[in-house]
């Protein structure tokens, strides 16, 4: 009957709206793999000068390494965010974070990349997939990003660096912006300890999710419990005495029609589909203030 | 009525045994040889000389619905409506049938038949279940109109196949294609009681081939209803449905193909319509409210069973409760949305809620003016031409009319669609205005999802109303209310 038809509908629009979903979650970095990857080969040129510059200034005062890990430490505060009192503060917090990666922050004035885009391109540039995480405040783009590679991107996972994120965009709207990247290596440390962070928001949108989920699950079970089939004309013709017997069968050509049909090459279209992108590894997650 | 030959006492069907049994002496008679025996003892004139069967009838005051019984049970409430108030009329005679098929269930397996389809359904309302309740399952003998259709001759069936092609064009040879065909169906059948809705009938078909003669012995200890339908109103859908079923045949010869014909098929003539006694356990019960009935039907043949299952609110709710418990969990270890997505849930909430709710209203809708049962629309559009004979004539044009009449949309949303709307609403705004902070989009989706859980209060209470039939007395029988 009817239902069955909008029943189909209906799962057809939760199909798509799932894949859809899917491809939004993993695309808001696929995308810019994609898409500011031809950007960036453009635009690296004239950045990497002026990154190259901006170390040369920077590089004793807010560089260390960690003598038994080897990992690096390295604060790039172009957007001139923080003072120098603050500078050193964040310096000791994150050195604890050496113990198990590289760590950077940088603070950006200008950016012709997208946030996401230059924090895995710096690191990258930088570290390699070595294990190590970076920490972005792009002012150009009102963004903050993390991009972790290696070892801490196992703990700082994209869903975890965006839930950090999500924790302290607030503060960088407020104009606070060592509390919020101080807050930023507080949760790094807390995870890589094993710990585990605040999620607020998502948990209460995931629990009315589910409840909303809930009561769909069961409106389902009941429509399909509760449904009076009809039953089907197979069964019907199944219960009743059938006899068909066919004796002779004749043609007879009774005349002829045309059917207009222009020559089209109906050749195969299609090339073969695209390479697959180059890996890349690692990700990060973010949030604009 | 049968008596015992030996005793002369009340003489009952009895279903497991398949016996007719004399519950004073305890003997038994096969129901096939019994008529005979007593014929022989020459004593009955009761018997149906005039091919007719006579039983005492009862007559429901509120919903008239009309019920016979061949013993000396009294009927003291009415199976349709539930309602005490039956009137007992004289002795009443009804054409004989032609064929019958006894009951092969006892009302024992009835009962436990629909227990187990309650027990599967969580939110069923406790109401429906008690025995009091269940107690009043009653075996009714229905009347149904069994058709036999048949062909011995030339088919028609033309083809096209293709020739050749010249220039922009490609040419086709036209064939008729004639077979000689010899073809019977027998045994596909309709109810003949109007308030026999068609969703329950026809989802428990009968199996003809366990069909007899008719022998009024199987109607002892059940009861009959009498036929209130024309015997011709299913005749287009009886003869589309062996239409179709022909192609199967005529498919198996080459010689169609070969001529250019996909879709062989031939019409079949109804040649034959009989009537025959078919047995269903009904059982009616009424709501709390006392507005409608649920129906339960069990085919007495089959022990298939048809049954209105309404949703206790409270009871969903708590099963939805439990439910959310390990969806949550679920979500918790494997979801990670941004807030954009959760709004887009929301969004993709509200539509679901929507589409199912409009589907509901369509539905209840149809009910309504009975657009899907047509034993039942034909009757009463007969009434109504008994009141206007100016009518007849646009009856054509009417019955297509009524194919598109449709629930105004205006009027859905202004009963229900709205909540959903404004849900959508929420979110596309909160989506357009893009602000910074989560707690927008939070705030925005969980309020949306707030109205969709409320909407589940309609989605319910609509769906109730699917499963179920208003008081068969509120239906404005009679033709002068009608709109
Ligand atoms: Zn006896
Ligand atoms: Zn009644």
């Amino acid at each position: 009957m009817n239902m069955n038809k909008k029943l189909i509908k209906i799962l057809a629009i939760l199909l798509l709206f799932t894949t859809f979903t899917k491809v939004y979650a993993i695309g808001e970095d696929e995308e810019i793999n994609l898409t500011e990857k031809l950007e960036e080969v453009e635009t690296t040129q004239e950045n990497e000068d002026e990154i190259e510059n901006n170390e040369q200034e920077t590089q004793n005062a807010n560089e260390y390494e960690n003598q038994e890990t080897k990992y690096k430490l390295r604060i790039i505060d172009d957007a001139e965010l923080f003072s120098d009192d603050e500078e050193v503060k964040l310096k000791d917090q994150m050195i604890s974070l050496t113990s198990y990666g590289n760590i950077i922050l940088v603070t950006l004035k200008e950016n012709s990349m997208s946030t996401a885009g230059y924090a895995e391109y710096y690191y990258h540039k930088e570290y390699g997939t070595s294990s190590g995480s970076i920490f972005v405040i792009d002012m150009d783009n009102r963004n903050v990003y993390i991009f972790s590679d290696g070892a801490n991107y196992r703990t700082i996972t994209k869903r975890k660096a965006t839930s950090i994120t999500d924790n302290v965009y607030t503060y960088a709207t407020a104009e606070q912006y060592y509390k919020c990247a101080s807050k930023v290596f507080e949760q790094m440390l807390t995870l890589l300890e094993g710990g585990k962070i605040a999620e607020p928001m998502r948990h209460i949108s995931n629990f009315v999710l589910a409840i909303t989920t809930a009561f769909f699950i069961n409106f389902f079970i009941v429509l399909a419990c509760s449904k009076v089939k009809k039953a089907s004309n197979k069964e019907v013709l199944g219960n009743c005495n059938i006899r068909f017997d066919i004796g002779e069968i004749t043609g007879t050509v009774i005349g002829e029609h045309r059917v207009y049909n222009p020559h089209t090459d109906s050749s195969s279209g299609g090339g073969g589909g695209g390479g697959g992108g180059g890996g890349s590894s690692g990700g990060g997650g973010g949030h604009s203030f | 009525m049968i008596k015992c030959p030996s005793c002369s006492a009340e003489l009952k069907f009895d279903v497991n045994s398949q016996l007719v049994t004399c519950e004073y002496c305890g003997s038994k008679f096969n129901p096939k040889e019994l008529k005979e025996t007593v014929k022989k003892a020459g004593e009955q004139d009761e018997l149906d000389p005039n091919n007719a069967i006579e039983g005492k009838s009862y007559t429901c005051s509120q919903c008239g619905a009309k019920l016979l019984t061949f013993d000396e049970t009294a009927i003291t409430f009415c199976s349709y409506c539930g309602s005490q108030a039956m009137i007992e009329s004289k002795m009443m005679k009804t054409n004989k049938p032609d064929y019958i098929i006894p009951f092969k269930k006892s009302k024992e397996e009835c009962i436990k038949t629909y227990k187990k389809k309650w027990s599967k359904a969580l939110f069923a309302p406790s109401y429906m279940k008690s025995d009091i309740v269940v107690s009043k399952f009653r075996g009714i003998y229905m009347p149904y109109c069994i058709y036999t259709l048949s062909k011995k001759g030339n088919v028609e069936n033309k083809g096209s196949k293709f020739k050749k092609r010249r220039g922009d064009y490609d040419y086709y040879d036209d064939y008729r294609i004639d077979s000689d065909i010899d073809a019977e169906y027998s045994g596909i059948s309709y109810d003949l009681v109007a308030k026999f809705y068609d969703r329950y009938s026809q989802a428990i078909p009968f199996n003809h081939k366990e069909m007899e003669e008719f022998n009024p012995n199987y109607l002892s200890g059940f009861y009959a209803d009498t036929k209130d339908v024309s015997n011709n109103i299913y005749d287009g859908e009886v003869t589309s449905l062996a239409r179709n079923d022909t192609t199967r045949f005529l498919r198996q010869r080459k010689e169609f193909r070969k001529y250019g014909c996909m879709n062989p098929v031939a019409t079949l003539d109804i040649t034959e319509r009989k009537m025959g006694m078919f047995p269903v356990y009904f059982l009616a019960v009424r709501d709390k409210s006392e507005q409608k009935v649920h129906y339960a039907i069990v085919n007495g043949q089959t022990g298939k069973i048809a049954m209105d299952l309404p949703i206790d609110f409270k009871k969903y709710i708590i099963g939805s409760i439990i439910i959310t418990i390990p969806v949550f969990i679920l979500f918790e270890l494997s979801l990670y949305l941004v807030p954009k997505l959760v709004l887009g849930l929301a969004i993709l909430a509200s539509l679901v809620s929507m589409i199912i709710s409009n589907s509901q209203l369509n539905g209840s809708y149809e009910r309504e003016r009975h657009l899907d049962d047509r034993g039942y629309l034909i009757t009463e559009r007969k009434k109504l031409e008994k009141i206007a004979e100016e009518e007849i004539e646009e009856q054509p044009k009417k019955a297509k009319r009524k194919k598109k009449d449709k629930y105004p949309f205006k009027e859905k949303f202004a009963k229900y669609l709205y909540k959903q709307f404004i849900a959508i609403m929420i979110c596309l705004l909160v989506l357009a205005i893009n602000p910074v902070h989560d707690y927008y989009y939070y705030g925005g989706a969980i309020i949306s999802l707030v109205i969709i859980i409320w909407a589940f209060h309609d989605l319910v209470k609509e769906h109730n109303l699917l499963m179920s039939n208003k008081l068969p007395q509120l239906e404005k029988r009679g033709g002068d209310e009608h709109e």
